[in-house]
């Protein structure tokens, strides 16, 4: 257990209550500069995860720092390694599907081993651990809570598509209720995927990481700040990309910022980012952002064919909706401390 | 009546009627459209069984033989996911329990490949399961009902695997006999646990620890118990033969009564192999040829097979196998045959010589078993040859080689004597008479192409031919060119599987393929052949212009079927251009296939339908010329639309769901 602590004020700032100082507030301009993720990768049009991978390398780049990437199978790692490399001068290390956390303690145990040996400096390297949802919720999940356990520096990302999309889009433990899957289609008798997902920020924080952040490639700012924060933060730093997948969301490939604007809108996707100070074992909650408007999670289920069965469902819709606010429940304390009642600004008027 | 189904989802239906009643799964390419058809059944009701969706394959194995003491239990998996069930799997096998695998194979890596070979066979073979291999899907579907039985017999009480090739099994549509419920019941009956976990009267204990003295009995009894198989595997054969008409044994022989010469294998891959041996076979001038097809791996019938090789009086015996056992002498087969022969028959044992194919999806294709026909046609004249595996398809190292510049100069010092002995003798290389018709897919993956070629089998099926289509593909996402092939076979009742690559017709689903840079159209294109291209701006000269194709070469037609697509508001232009197809090859009669399609299209289904029309009506070999510019399609997912209403969808599976793979 931990005790919470919010931060009153609402949004995305390169200030870290762990480190003396901002990081680069790279967002807008510095970033564009730099070069992310190389030509070639073999993503479909509109894949989310390209554009959010390309953005935490961009951020990483800033830091001067030389990145060792230890990335789990799936999507990102089978479009980007195919008989080549995108990945620039990152150094990559592909080592399985259930074993990412472990790849990366095998690779932070690697550079303090050198580091021994007066070989390299830490401070020179970046580990960077990433995997999808599956990756990370299911079959990864004992090695990343035990990498979290051990307190190594490293940053872990997970590209969360909310199912299995390298296999042809099965049902994970990140996969929202309801949602049709090839595992978890909507049938006759079973309309979807009956769980709710669990949430990796809540997990990797009980397993006691430094930092946790949830992002998505469409607000760049708040996402490349966070890598930043993340690579400076001492210890494990976890930070999950909401990551838009029109073969897996049966979606239209043009649509990847209205999805993800609607799944900022109706908080069916919450940016926000959590700190641990372990002296005083207290986790510092920010929340970044706050939907202009009141929207029901309907038309999140809009765009996405995935969703064409449960939205004939109100009581399906109206259970989604349920999750939507239990979940954003958590954030009263920081919206009424901004006189923001109900849960949305357009309450205020 | 045969139904169009494909090898996974032959193993969905083995499960099925095998009436399993718990179903733990984990994906994993190339064996999870098997999980998915049962997921399907289940949301819809249609399954009666509990499936948890796992969260690792070390998991839903932990899964089946939790829930195997009391209930009869099963799960699909391929590759690096039967290598992370391992961990687990003994604790079936020394635990007794009669769980059930099927298993896509598929290379196990590094470097990672998610398309096929025996590797992850071969990695549990020490893990005490019964291992099966099937030659396609129907062989799937009727070897896991029986090993169900096999593994479920009071002698027995082991676990199994049944084992199909990766994509040119699993992926493969054909036609399958699905058994009828009320036989399969009859068959199999239903589970009768002996020490179920779930009995107040009689609590028993699992995976207590054994010392020495205990543990050491319990293995002899756990490998007697396996040595029971081949005689239950026997009379379960058998018996499915009576009632099913389909027999089986631990082995299948194909080709002549007495041969000299055998090519001994496993799985899929005998496809080729039957073509090529049924082409040999009784041919002038060259010994008795026979193809020896392993179903029982695990435990292996090493005195039936020695038997049957003393009896046809084999001389040498070339084993083809599609994995390696690192550091041993011959990979796992050959090396269980060579034991088996050398134990059983001594100095009569035929020489045994070991072929390596087919690793990562390597295509194991015709021309590869008249080369080994050939090497056994040399090691039985007595010629030398290597103690140690040959490869296939390796340009350095190559079977018969005449002289230095042929090879790697390291390897020429090694084997250079043998090879200079070796001859390659062209009789073993006439090409293999054009038994079926062939057509070949060129499109783009989320295209659609495969849900139609998958139509067309099913329609061909109907018509009373027998069909197959095999899509090639892997880890292609939406956009990248993949091929499907289709093959037909009127020449009556016996099943061909094995493509000569020589296309009827080619079609393209996309005029840029035209100018592909990786893709050669022409290429097994035989002369005269037909190329069917979806284009509305490019006339039938202009494409053989950009072809450089002459008149004689081949017969251009053209079909604006995204054009057609659009005009009826479809997504996908498949429709279009199967109806186009039935117009440029009309072995299938397109009357009868469009009754078939008004039952079994998908959604929305009169759209569907027109378009088919429209395709077949607008197909010409003139120069169309269209006005219009071709505004091409956004490729939509409309994933429920593709799912045919009530239960047809086991009949025109949704193959657009198979098209990712990791
Ligand atoms: C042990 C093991 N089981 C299964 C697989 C097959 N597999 C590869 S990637 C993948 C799905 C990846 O899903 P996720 O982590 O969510 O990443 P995404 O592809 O969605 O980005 C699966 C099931 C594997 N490679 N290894
Ligand atoms: S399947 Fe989804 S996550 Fe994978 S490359 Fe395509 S869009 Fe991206
Ligand atoms: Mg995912």
């Amino acid at each position: 257990m931990y005790n919470i602590l919010y931060n009153r004020h609402i949004g995305t700032t390169p200030h870290s209550f762990l480190l003396p100082d901002p990081v680069l507030d790279v967002g807008e301009y510095g970033a564009i500069l730099t070069t992310g993720l190389s030509s070639g990768h073999q993503g479909c049009t509109g894949c989310g995860m390209v554009s959010g991978t390309n953005q935490v390398l961009k951020a990483l780049k800033l830091t001067g720092k030389h990145v060792v990437a230890s990335i789990g199978t799936g999507c990102n790692e089978v479009i980007t390694t195919q008989n080549t490399s995108c990945w620039g001068n990152v150094s990559v290390d592909h080592n399985n599907f259930p074993n990412t956390g472990a790849t990366l303690s095998g690779n932070v145990a690697a550079l303090r081993a050198l580091a021994r040996a007066g070989a390299a400096s830490p401070d020179a390297f970046i580990n960077l651990g990433m995997a999808g949802d599956g990756g990370t919720y299911d079959i990864g999940l004992q090695a990343l809570l035990a990498w979290i356990a051990r307190g190594e520096d490293g940053i872990y990302v997970c590209l969360n598509n909310q199912a299995y999309m390298n296999t042809g889009v099965q049902g994970s433990g990140a996969t929202p209720y309801g949602t049709h899957t090839s595992t978890t289609p909507f049938g006759k008798l079973i309309r979807g995927n009956q769980r709710t997902p669990q949430y990796l920020p809540d997990l990797a924080l009980a397993a006691g990481a430094s930092y946790v952040a949830t992002a998505c490639p469409v607000q760049h700012r708040d996402l490349m700040i966070k890598v930043q924060k993340a690579a400076a933060i001492e210890g494990p730093c976890v930070v999950e990309i909401y990551s838009v997948c029109p073969e897996g969301w049966k979606s239209e490939t043009d649509v990847f910022h209205e999805i993800t604007e609607w799944a900022l809108q109706t908080r069916s996707w919450i940016l926000y980012e959590a700190e641990r100070d372990r002296k005083t074992n207290t986790v510092l909650f920010t929340l970044n952002h706050v939907p202009e408007k009141h929207v029901g999670v309907a038309d999140y289920l809009k765009l996405q064919e995935r969703f064409a069965g449960m939205r004939e469902f109100p009581e399906m819709v109206e259970r989604a909706q349920e999750v939507i606010e239990s979940r954003w429940s958590f954030w009263q304390p920081v919206l009424q401390a901004n006189g923001i009642q109900g849960g949305d600004k357009a309450h205020e008027l | 009546m045969a139904t169009v189904l494909s090898g996974n989802g032959a193993a969905a239906w083995g499960f099925r009627l095998s009436r399993v009643q718990c179903y733990p799964y984990y994906p994993i390419t190339p064996s999870t459209a098997c999980s998915q058809q049962i997921s399907r059944w289940v949301n819809d009701g249609a399954m009666n069984t509990v499936t948890i969706n796992a969260e690792s394959e070390h998991s839903a194995a932990s899964q089946i033989i939790a829930a195997g003491k009391d209930v009869r239990s099963g799960t699909a998996t391929s590759s690096k996911g039967l290598l992370y069930m391992i961990e687990v799997l003994e604790n079936a096998a020394g635990g007794s329990i009669p769980c059930g695998l099927f298993i896509g194979n598929r290379a196990t890596g590094a470097p990672i490949n998610i398309w096929a070979d025996n590797s992850d066979a071969y990695a549990m073979r020490d893990s005490g399961l019964i291992q099966l291999f099937a030659a396609d899907g129907q062989e799937a579907l009727d070897n896991i009902i029986q090993g169900y039985r096999i593994a479920e017999d009071l002698g027995v009480r082991l676990p199994f695997a049944v084992n199909l090739r990766g994509f040119t099994g699993t992926h493969a549509y054909e036609g399958v006999e699905i058994p009828q419920e009320i036989d399969v019941d009859r068959y199999l009956p239903p589970f009768a646990p002996l020490n179920p976990l779930f009995a107040p009267e009689k609590p028993v204990t699992y995976g207590a620890m054994l010392s020495a003295t205990f543990y050491r009995r319990h293995k002899r009894n756990q490998m007697a118990a396996m040595s029971n198989v081949a005689e239950v595997a026997l009379k379960a054969g058998r018996e499915f033969g009576e009632i099913f008409g389909r027999p089986y044994g631990l082995f299948e022989w194909v080709g002549d009564e007495k041969a000299e010469l055998v090519v001994a294998l496993m799985g899929e891959s005998a496809s080729p192999g039957d073509a090529v041996t049924r082409h040999l076979q009784g041919k002038r001038g060259i010994p008795g040829v026979a193809l020896l097809k392993i179903r029982l791996f695990s435990p292996f019938p090493a005195r039936e097979i020695a038997q049957a090789l003393a009896k046809a009086g084999t001389k040498a015996l070339v084993v083809f196998e599609e994995g390696l056992h690192h550091g041993a002498v011959f990979p796992p087969l050959a090396q269980r045959i060579a034991t088996a022969t050398h134990l059983h028959l001594g100095t009569d044992a035929p020489k045994v010589a070991s072929v390596i194919g087919g690793l990562g999806g390597s295509e194991v294709r015709q021309d590869h078993f008249q080369q080994m026909f050939n090497l056994a046609d040399n090691i039985a004249e007595g010629r030398p040859y290597r103690t140690e595996p040959y490869w296939l398809d390796i340009a350095e190292d190559p079977i018969f080689a005449e002289s230095e510049k042929e090879a790697a100069p390291q390897l020429w010092k090694r084997w250079g004597e043998v090879w200079k002995k070796q001859a390659r003798k062209e009789k073993y290389f006439d090409p293999l008479p054009k038994n079926t018709e062939e057509i070949r897919i060129y499109s783009r993956a989320g295209q659609g192409a495969i849900t139609s070629a998958v139509g067309f089998t099913g329609a061909g099926i109907e018509s009373g031919l027998q069909l197959l289509t095999v899509p090639a593909f892997g880890s292609e996402r939406r956009g990248a060119i993949i091929t499907t092939d289709t093959l037909v076979n009127d020449r009556g009742k016996r099943k061909i599987r094995s493509f000569n690559r020589a296309w009827d017709v080619v079609i393209l689903y996309d005029d840029t393929i035209l100018s592909s840079p990786e893709h050669n159209v022409l290429e097994g294109l035989k002369e005269g052949g037909v190329l069917l291209v979806n284009t509305s701006r490019l006339r039938v000269t202009k494409i053989r212009e950009i072809l450089s194709a002459s008149e004689s070469r081949l017969r251009v037609f053209t079909v604006p079927a995204s054009e057609i697509a659009q005009g009826l508001g479809l997504s996908h232009l498949n429709m279009a251009m199967l109806g186009a197809l039935h117009r440029v090859y009309e072995k299938v009669p397109f009357e009868k296939a469009f009754g078939y399609y008004e039952k079994h299209v998908p959604r929305p289904r009169e759209s569907s339908l027109e378009a088919i029309q429209q395709g077949h009506a607008q197909t010409t070999d003139r120069e169309a010329v269209r006005a219009k510019k071709e505004r091409r399609l956004v490729v939509s997912g409309d994933f429920l639309d593709w799912r045919p209403e009530d239960h047809s969808y086991d009949l025109w599976p949704t193959a657009l769901e198979e098209i990712q793979l990791g």
